[in-house]
């Protein structure tokens, strides 16, 4: 099934059954999600209500890390083995990837307004995710000013792996600095610190994000093959 | 599981943070409904345009 992915004619033919299952997916998880953390989950012993924020803030930054972790592997696949397929799952994710990496940055700010006093702080946690939106605009900015063509695409590819240096420091921007952001609760050692009751409804508004960011970037690669080969033909035409 | 929430209005005001809570979830949706939009609108538009360039490749072919 990977190998199936590396070739753009077989990727139609298998996301054209696996897109709507991955849709159907999101919509029952989103529905289960969004009624189980704004309705059942009790509210935070400190925060009370704003907690809520959280489960939309947290998914949303791992679409932000996922999405451009996603871009690497794209783009190693490209540069070394020169899948096609790598570089046009690098290229539309990018815009998905920035407008997570917005929201992640957006729901934060309105969740720190009531519970830190402030709408922003320059610490290594928010610092670096701003960064990673800087890198995802200047991402699209470089694809945009280049023509379409493999040389292109290898500068992107290049341009991302370095921005990768990136997602480690975000991931351990909380221990590194002193910081208004709370600590990692659920990936850490000894496992999550994160009350159940809160941590499962985080969970599935996890899986929830996941899937539709899944849906999305398969609609955007359909539609970026589709593309490619229309531009191929009406170069043919031209000539 | 019970609903945390005594009425409607008790779940509308949010404690007090309605602003904050809505306002971030508004947000996060009217995003992620714009990402779907437009996912929706440029598969249309380059499936279009790839089968109306198949047409014009055709026919100029087999003239």
């Amino acid at each position: 099934m990977i190998s199936g992915f590396a070739n753009p004619q077989r990727f139609l033919g298998l996301s054209n059954w696996l897109l709507p299952i991955i849709i159907v997916l999101a919509v029952i998880v989103s529905a289960v999600g969004v009624i189980w953390s704004m309705v059942y989950a009790p509210a935070d012993y400190q925060q009370g209500e704003t907690a809520r924020i959280m489960y939309i803030h947290v998914p949303s930054a791992w679409i932000a890390v996922g999405a451009y972790t996603g871009m690497a592997i794209g783009s190693v696949s490209f540069l070394v083995w020169g899948h096609a397929l790598g570089d046009i799952a690098a290229k539309v994710m990018a815009p998905i990837g920035a407008a997570f990496t917005a929201l992640c940055l957006a729901t934060g700010s309105i969740w720190g307004r009531p519970t830190w006093g402030t709408w922003w702080e320059w610490d290594g946690r928010l610092t670096s995710v701003l960064v990673l939106f800087f890198l995802y605009l200047g991402y699209m900015a470089l694809r945009s000013a280049l023509d379409e063509t493999s040389k292109a695409s290898k500068a992107a590819a290049i341009l991302c792996l370095v921005g990768t240096i990136n997602i480690p420091i975000i991931r351990f921007s909380v221990e590194w600095w002193n910081t208004l952001h709370q600590k990692a609760s659920i990936v850490r050692a000894g496992g999550p610190s994160l009350d159940p009751s809160l941590l499962h409804p985080l969970l599935v508004m996890g899986v929830a994000y996941l899937l539709i960011f899944a849906a999305l970037t398969l609609a955007a690669m359909r539609a970026e093959i589709w593309k490619r080969s229309a531009d191929a033909i009406q170069a043919r035409l031209q000539v | 599981m019970t609903p945390q929430f005594a009425s409607v209005s008790e779940f509308f005001a949010m404690g007090g943070y309605a602003g904050f809570v809505f306002g971030a979830w508004g947000l996060s949706l009217a995003v992620i409904a714009g990402l779907i939009v437009r996912a929706i609108l440029a598969g249309q538009h380059q499936k279009a345009r790839l089968e109306a360039l198949r047409h014009e490749k055709d026919a100029s072919t087999n003239p």
